[in-house]
């Protein structure tokens, strides 16, 4: 191809050129293209490394918002133009700068707002999320998307915002900007896009941790909140804790705390309000402001801080962002927490859940102090309804008690006003009260009528509590005197069973001032003051009744020592004013003429002149049944009387007839003032009154009229002396069974005594004593029955029963009174109570009408008699029980036994009703009862009593008795003397036992001796309780006793072992070829050893010795001093003897001869003769000495023999051994053979002969060492409990030598 | 320590020690022979069948019992020894002062009249 072209032309060539420079061109320009596409790819690269820098380096970031923004700002730099650069964060309506950098300069960080109206361009950057490039502000002023919120002096010409877009949500925004005109272009906008891009999601990542971290300590604060809660206090302390804990806690915040009350939320507490924020107000209505719609909504609501919009009518709002939180407590809102922040806060939905859950827990502190509050206000109220109830139980005298009551409910309850009403007839009388309402005129003589208005008869009506909080609105309300202001009230009934007694009623100023707790305890007081008013009113009742019976008997008494009818009347009318008030009252009895004459008057102002006026009133006439008690207007038909007397309106007044033995007398009229009618109990009284008063009468007018017939009189009189001086009711009742037949003049007389369903036998007797009634099982029955017919009619008619001799009887009754009998009824408060066969034997009636007119009356004083007793016997158990053993058990405890048992002995009597009472206290050393105390007795006789200790054979007991195991109290027949002594033949004896479950005759520690076993339950509690009580202090006594008696013991001891250890043998004797070592311990408890040697006279000159070793069987001083005895006797017999047996036969006798001595002693006594190594011994009861040899054997020697001072007339055994050199003799008593170790293995006889055997070489000091330390290891920490004794002889090898 | 003293027919008690007599035990058995003897009944078996040990206080006791029953035309007899204490009992002789029975029946039986003496073994 080439030479084609050379061979060719010209045209050629030039083409080549052309084509040479077109080509040259075309590379020139690539090249130059290459160049520039690889600057700008250079340049590319070095922008893509430093946004891959810059991505790396915020990647890398701490996720902290303020480094962030400056890395952002570091990075940026390198890519754009920042001299001015913005960087900042959106938070809700405000935005925060946190780099802001003008002409190179930093600024101080910055806050904007962006508010709705006026958003700026930030704001649209925030809703819009673009980016914006503004070239120049001056030439796009009017094309701009907004207008800048914020201009400064000297304001940049163009910018360029990116929004920080994380999720599709705006943070913030990075801004660069500058002064000159088209600074920036759209590359500028792309790279800081970029920055920001790779920066949003770090600062989304920081802003969530910040986020987490501010939860995260808030929660961590608000954990320490709810921890230092302290639910155990009231509310209002509650509050204040909550919120002054909130409020140091999270300084920033201003707490309050509102609570709900109906539509509006009233302020509790309030922490001071932080910076420039108002106070917030006292009151909110719901649905106004934070607070309102938080408590309507059930939600939280924050509201962003008002802007300040100065001088305007907001000026009183709080200006800081307010937070409000519900406190719910089951689904209802109880309350608001108000948080209030500075101005810069913000309650973000964090800071939302973080009061939420502290309003939760807010929620669960109240409820709990709630329940706190209501526990403590109901254990005060319990403590004080218990108090009521201790105080009405102490106190019987109504008045007293409830004044008591009042007291202690207002000082507990703190209620404004408090008032009893008690039912008199169909009318609630105010009776007491404290407070508002009850001092004064206003409240004196108040009363409400039953079925009137007002809410205190409404509860009556109703007989249920009534609770009004508001009691303008309740219908029945109507406003008590003095208590106008009363708006809530509370009455409970006092209800009885069902009985209503009265209402307790309790008023407060304060609307809703109770709530159901207060109803409740007010209807518990209700019920325990029902119980007290009528405990008090029957101890009235009966006080009265008493005073009644009391008030009869003298007034019989009186009369039948009086011939004066117008005393007797004086003494009626005086009696009744003991058992009745009243305000007057009169006598008017028929004269001889038939006219109805006042005859005697008490209590009106011209009773004396009126007396002897005639009245006209209504007379019965005979055989004319007559009321025994009648509105006295229905006989006082013309009204004289009042007229007469001036009596004042309104008054009761009672007529009640006087009509002894059916003949209508008179009237005993009472009146009383201020009531228009009497309790039943009073007219009950009154009616018997008049009735033993018509007795009281009759009998007068009798012994007036009759004064031939004195008898009746005597007889009534004797029958009044003897049933008052009886207090008992079988003393009662023999004393009328007695009487009547000799009084009348009849022979027989048998009392009967109605019981609840029957009659029982009480009392029988004859004048002559020729034939008692035989009680028959029959008899018993048709009485118990009432199967007789005729009982059931006197219960009827309560008057004397004739019956004819032909008439039958039940139950053997005809037989024995073959005559007319006479059935008289024993009337008591107006029912039949008992009553009297009075009859004869033979078939003619001695029964004239008088006389049975005096059997009346012996029946009538009878009835008294016995309502008396019977009445004493019941106040009597009543008023003692309850604190009986209470003094009881005060007097013996803590008290020296003497003082304890003097008291209890003094004591018992009064609080058992008993007249005697003897304590005994059991005596070991003389193995029977000794009389500690006695209550009853004359000196003299409790003297005699005091000289005889009693032993459970003289009780006619045996040591096995089946008595002994039965339940206490014993009811023992003492024989002849102790019952002479005693001045009873029963007694009821209670064993005093330390230990209530053993029967062992040896447990009983004493004795309790009554008269009698008292048939009431009530008592034998009380005795069982003091029988308790004493055996207790006697144990106590015995216990303290021991005590001292062991450390009697313990000195005797050790002065024994003194003298024991004084008795041993100061030094051995000496002889060449001998060693004698010894060993002697004295144990604690026991201990009687002892050893001896002395020196007997030589026999063919060679020396002897005596060598004792005894064992006493006893311990302490009586042990030593035998042992003393024992030792000398030995030594001076033996001195003169030279034969052991001889010896000890001789000591034996001379121990016996001591008849005094109860002990002996076991002796192993030798006589050893050191020059020929002779042993001859004896042994008395004592262990065989071991002979130890040379050659290493070892036995007991042989031999035996009784201990000394046992038994008379013994001969002991002797025997004689040899001890040859080397030889052992060793003497022990049983502390050593009988040691034992803790499992109480004895250390032996075999032992001893082991370590013997093994140690037969040793010198006699080193064998005892030996055994010494064999004896111990073997006991190791056992007790030791007996001596130990050990005398080693040894004839040594070397004296051979 | 717990004595149980019972009666065997009406005239014979017996009293049931055990375990170690020492000075307590020996007490509660001077007491219970005591009371016994204070009550009339001087006839009395101690039964020494559970007993393993007796120190010389219980030797002691007995002898005190036996003396005041003696007095009272009674006697304290022994039964039921074990060996250990039958040792004991030769040893200080007081088997010559005490009579003494393998069993308890025995013993209550040796006071009636009708049965022959005392069987000592």
């Amino acid at each position: 191809m080439w030479q084609a072209a050379g061979g060719g032309s010209e045209g050629l060539s030039v083409v080549l050129v052309l084509i040479l420079i077109a080509a040259l061109a075309l590379a020139a320009t690539v090249a130059v293209r290459r160049w520039q596409s690889r600057r700008a790819l250079l340049r590319r690269l070095a922008e893509l490394t430093r946004l891959a820098d810059a991505g790396k380096a915020l990647a890398g970031a701490e996720w902290d918002s303020a480094r962030l923004a400056e890395l952002v700002y570091q990075q940026a730099g390198q890519i754009v133009d920042a001299g001015s650069f913005q960087l900042g964060l959106f938070e809700g309506d405000r935005y925060r700068l946190l780099i802001w950098v003008v002409d190179g300069q930093r600024q101080a960080s910055a806050e904007f707002s962006l508010a709705p109206d006026n958003l700026g361009l930030l704001g649209w950057l925030r809703d819009n999320r673009r980016n914006l490039l503004v070239r120049d502000f001056q030439r796009e002023a009017a094309s701009l998307p907004a207008q800048p919120s914020y201009a400064s002096a000297d304001p940049p010409r163009a910018a360029v915002f990116v929004p920080l877009l994380s999720r599709g949500c705006a943070l913030g925004a990075v801004a660069i900007q500058s002064r000159r005109p088209n600074a920036f272009d759209e590359d500028d906008v792309r790279l800081l896009a970029i920055v920001a891009n790779q920066a949003a999601s770090a600062f989304e990542n920081a802003r969530l941790l910040e986020q987490a971290q501010r939860r995260a300590n808030q929660l961590e604060l608000l954990a320490g909140v709810s921890q230092r809660i302290n639910v155990l206090q009231p509310l209002s302390a509650l509050y204040k804790q909550i919120v002054e804990l909130v409020a140091t806690t999270f300084g920033e915040y201003a707490v309050s705390y509102y609570e709900s009350q109906g539509t509006t939320l009233v302020l509790c507490v309030s922490s001071p309000v932080p910076g420039e924020g108002a106070a917030p107000p006292n009151r909110v209505a719901a649905g106004e402001g934070a607070v309102g719609r938080a408590a309507q909504d059930r939600r939280a609501v924050a509201l962003p801080a008002a802007p300040a919009p100065a001088g305007q009518a907001l000026a009183a709002a709080p200006t800081g962002p307010q937070l409000a939180v519900p406190v719910e407590i089951d689904d209802r809102v109880r309350g608001v927490l108000l948080v209030c922040g500075r101005s810069n806060t913000i309650f973000d939905d964090s800071a939302q859940k973080v009061f939420g859950a502290l309003a939760a827990q807010m929620a669960i502190a109240i409820l709990e102090a709630q329940f706190y509050a209501a526990e403590q206000q109901r254990g005060d109220q319990l403590g004080a309804l218990a108090q009521v109830s201790r105080t009405v139980a102490s106190s019987l005298k109504l008045d007293d008690m409830l004044d008591e009551v009042l007291d202690v409910l207002d000082e507990h309850f703190g209620y404004q006003s408090i008032r009893i009403f008690l039912l008199h007839e169909d009318r609630l009388v105010y009776q007491a009260g404290i407070g508002q309402g009850t001092v004064g005129q206003v409240i004196g003589g108040l009363s409400y009528p039953l079925d009137g208005p007002g809410l205190i008869a409404l509860v009556g009506r109703s007989r249920q509590p009534i609770l009004a909080d508001d009691v303008t609105q309740h219908p029945a309300y109507v406003p008590g005197p003095g208590l106008t202001a009363t708006r809530s009230e509370m009455a409970a009934p006092m209800n009885m069973g069902p009985r209503l007694l009265g209402v307790l009623d309790v008023q407060s100023d304060q609307a809703a001032a109770f709530g159901p707790e207060d109803a409740r305890t007010l209807q518990t007081l209700g019920d325990t003051l029902a119980v007290a008013v009528r405990n008090a009113r029957l101890f009235e009742y009966e006080r009265r009744r008493r005073r009644l019976a009391e008030s009869m008997r003298d007034v019989s008494v009186a009369l039948t020592s009086t011939l004066q009818l117008d005393h007797v009347l004086d003494l009626i009318l005086d009696g009744l004013a003991l058992v009745v008030s009243y305000d007057a009252s009169s006598i008017l009895l028929v004269n001889d003429a038939d006219e109805m004459i006042l005859r005697a008057s008490r209590g009106a102002s011209v009773a004396e002149e009126a007396i002897g006026t005639a009245l006209a009133l209504k007379r019965y006439q005979p055989g004319e049944r007559v009321p025994a008690v009648q509105p006295f207007r229905d006989v006082d038909i013309q009204h004289q009387y009042h007229d007469l007397l001036s009596l004042p309106e309104p008054h009761a007044c009672l007529a009640a007839a006087l009509t002894p033995g059916g003949e209508h007398l008179g009237y005993l009229v009472v009146d009383k003032a201020g009531q228009s009618r009497f309790p039943q109990g009073e007219i009950e009284l009154i009616s018997t009154f008049a009735s033993q008063a018509a007795v009281a009468i009759e009998n007068a007018r009798l012994y007036t009229a009759q004064r031939e017939q004195a008898w009746i009189s005597t007889a009534l009189l004797q029958v009044a002396d003897a049933t008052a001086r009886a207090t008992e009711l079988d003393e009662v009742l023999d004393t009328v069974a007695r009487l009547t037949p000799l009084l009348v003049g009849v022979e027989r007389c048998v009392v009967l005594m109605a019981e609840a369903s029957g009659w029982r036998l009480a009392a029988q007797a004859t004048v002559d004593d020729s034939r008692h009634l035989a009680v028959t099982q029959s008899l018993v029955e048709a009485l118990a029955a009432e199967g007789w017919p005729r009982l059931a009619q006197l219960r009827q008619v309560r008057e004397p029963l004739v019956l004819d001799a032909d008439e039958t009887m039940p139950g053997g009754l005809r037989e024995w009174f073959t005559g007319v009998v006479i059935l008289l009824p024993l009337l008591a408060r107006g029912q039949v109570a008992g009553a009297m066969l009075v009859g004869q034997v033979t078939g003619d009636s001695p029964f004239t009408a008088r006389r049975i007119q005096l059997l009346t009356g012996i029946a009538n004083q009878a009835a008294l008699a016995v309502e008396g007793a019977l009445l004493s016997a019941a106040q009597q158990e009543e008023a003692w029980v309850s604190t009986a053993l209470l003094q009881v058990a005060q007097s013996v405890a803590g008290q020296p036994l003497e003082v304890g048992l003097e008291t209890a002995a003094r004591l018992t009597p009064i609080l058992v009703g008993i007249e005697r009472v003897a304590i005994y206290q059991y005596d070991r050393s003389i193995g029977g009862f000794r009389l500690r105390q006695v209550t009853g007795l004359d000196r003299e006789a409790a003297a005699r009593l005091q000289g005889r200790a009693i032993v459970l054979a003289d009780l006619g007991l045996l040591r096995d008795d089946p008595l002994l195991a039965s339940q206490p109290p014993w009811s023992i027949t003492l024989p002849a003397p102790l019952a002479g002594l005693f001045g009873r033949d029963q007694v009821g004896v209670w064993p005093l036992r330390a230990r209530g479950d053993t029967i062992s005759p040896g447990d009983i520690l004493g004795a309790l001796v009554t008269e009698a076993v008292p048939q009431l339950g009530r008592r034998q509690t009380i005795l069982d309780g003091i029988a308790h009580q004493l055996a207790m202090a006697l144990e106590n006594d015995r216990l303290a006793h021991e005590v001292a008696q062991q450390e009697r013991l313990e000195r005797e001891l050790e002065v024994g072992r003194d003298i024991q250890a004084s008795l041993l043998p100061q030094k051995y004797p000496q002889a060449a070829g001998w060693e004698i070592s010894a060993l002697w311990r004295a144990a604690r408890q026991v201990g009687g050893d002892f050893y001896d040697f002395f020196e007997l006279l030589p026999e063919q000159a060679n020396p002897r010795w005596g060598v004792v070793i005894a064992d006493v069987a006893d311990k302490g001083v009586p042990a030593a001093l035998f042992m003393a005895l024992s030792r000398t006797l030995l030594r001076t017999v033996a001195i003169g003897r030279s034969a052991p047996a001889d010896t000890l036969r001789r000591v034996n006798e001379l121990i016996l001869s001591d008849a005094r001595s109860e002990q002996f002693v076991t002796v192993a006594y030798g006589v050893l003769e050191p020059a020929t190594g002779r042993y001859c011994y004896a042994l008395g009861g004592h262990n065989p000495p071991i002979w130890v040899r040379a050659d290493g054997s070892a036995a007991i020697v042989p031999g035996r023999g009784i201990a000394l001072g046992v038994v008379d007339h013994v001969e002991y055994q002797e025997q004689e051994i040899t001890l040859a050199p080397g030889d052992t003799l060793l003497l022990y008593t049983d502390g050593l053979t009988e040691a034992i170790d803790l499992q109480q293995a004895e250390f032996g006889l075999a032992r001893v002969l082991d370590v013997a055997r093994a140690h037969h070489q040793a010198t006699a000091a080193d064998l005892l060492q030996a055994l010494t330390e064999a004896v111990d290891s073997h006991v190791g920490d056992a007790e030791v409990f007996d001596d130990l004794t050990i005398v080693v002889i040894k004839r040594s090898l070397e004296a051979m030598v | 320590m717990t004595l149980r003293v019972q009666v065997v027919d009406e005239r014979v008690w017996t009293i049931s020690a055990h375990g170690r007599i020492d000075l307590p035990a020996a007490r509660a058995i001077e007491d219970a022979i005591g009371e016994l003897c204070d009550a009339g009944n001087a006839r009395v078996v101690v039964d020494l069948s559970e007993v393993v040990y007796m120190a010389s206080a219980g030797l002691a006791a007995l002898l005190t019992g036996v003396r005041r029953a003696r007095l009272l035309k009674g006697d304290v007899r022994l039964a039921a020894m074990n060996d250990r204490v039958r040792e004991v009992f030769e040893m200080s002789g007081f088997d010559q002062v005490f009579t003494i029975y393998r069993g308890v029946a025995e013993a209550v039986a040796s006071f009636a009249p009708d049965k022959g003496p005392p069987i000592s073994t």
